[in-house]
């Protein structure tokens, strides 16, 4: 699959994030992008477009980002999905692992983070 | 170094770093009020508990923004970029804690703007920061 076929979905409730992810993701030619605020509206987003990749943030209001990364697994065993966090602690990651995330950013996430997400997900 | 000093150290480097090198940071002072519906807020929750907030008046607010995210900022959208900059200082400070001193700790959602005057913690100071733009207040509570 081309990089650019890949479905993303953005759930952060932080403006400026999302808009640093995006354009991260748009220098590496991802340009099918969906963006949510919060992990409820993350959950519905991800049953209605079933994106490759989801980026999740922790804190957020509604519902947080490990009650949703729960339930998007419980939904779909397969959802590849990464944690990005300003609390990049060793128990963060750990947490982020045992709720069914993938893998763990610190924010901000970098152009080579990102191409290691897609370059995994593409693989796996 | 106190975990109280230890913010304002990693405060201090996140302005430089993020929003500009202009700056001249005050002294920490005692402060026991501020006025609403001017100012946001995030507590830092865990093994270590802590109050953190940034309060100014509107220019100087508008001022911040855009100079943290590096665009003409809307007014719609002024209070989210502040919230996230206490998220990232806030974040910066949590990994700062946990891998020097081995204390866990995450963040909650920021709250925007509580109406009325706000009645602070008796511990709390205020670290007042002068930019180009305007003056920000910065507040830390343990």
């Amino acid at each position: 699959m081309a990089d650019n076929d890949l479905k993303i979905l953005i759930c952060d409730d932080s403006l400026l994030a999302r808009r640093a992810l995006r354009e991260n993701l748009k220098t590496l030619n991802c340009t099918n992008i969906f963006e949510v605020s919060d992990g409820q509206a993350a959950i519905d987003m991800y049953k209605q477009e079933h994106p490759d990749i989801t980026f999740l943030d922790i804190v957020m209001p509604v519902k947080d980002g490990i009650t949703a990364v729960k339930e998007i697994c419980a939904y779909d065993k397969d959802a590849y999905l990464i944690m990005v966090s300003s609390v990049g602690t060793q128990a963060h990651l750990k947490e982020a692992l045992k709720s069914g995330a993938n893998d763990f950013i610190q924010k901000p996430a970098t152009i080579e983070q990102l191409k290691a997400v897609i370059t995994n997900a593409v693989t796996k | 170094m106190s975990k109280k000093d230890l913010y304002i150290n990693e405060l201090t480097s996140c302005l430089k770093e993020m929003v500009s090198e202009d700056l001249k940071a005050g002294a920490a002072a005692p402060l026991s009020d501020i006025p609403g519906g001017c100012y946001i807020s995030q507590l830092i929750v865990g093994d270590y508990t802590a109050f953190t907030a940034l309060y100014a008046e509107e220019s100087a607010l508008n001022g911040f923004a855009s100079a943290y995210a590096k665009f003409d900022v809307s007014p719609d959208d002024r209070d989210e970029i502040l919230a996230d900059f206490l998220n990232m200082t806030n974040g910066r400070f949590a990994v700062l804690l946990s891998n020097s001193q081995s204390v866990e700790c995450t963040l909650s959602v920021p709250e925007y703007k509580p109406p009325g005057t706000v009645t602070l913690r008796s511990d709390s100071v205020a670290i007042p920061v002068e930019f180009p733009f305007g003056s920000i207040c910065f507040i830390f509570s343990e």
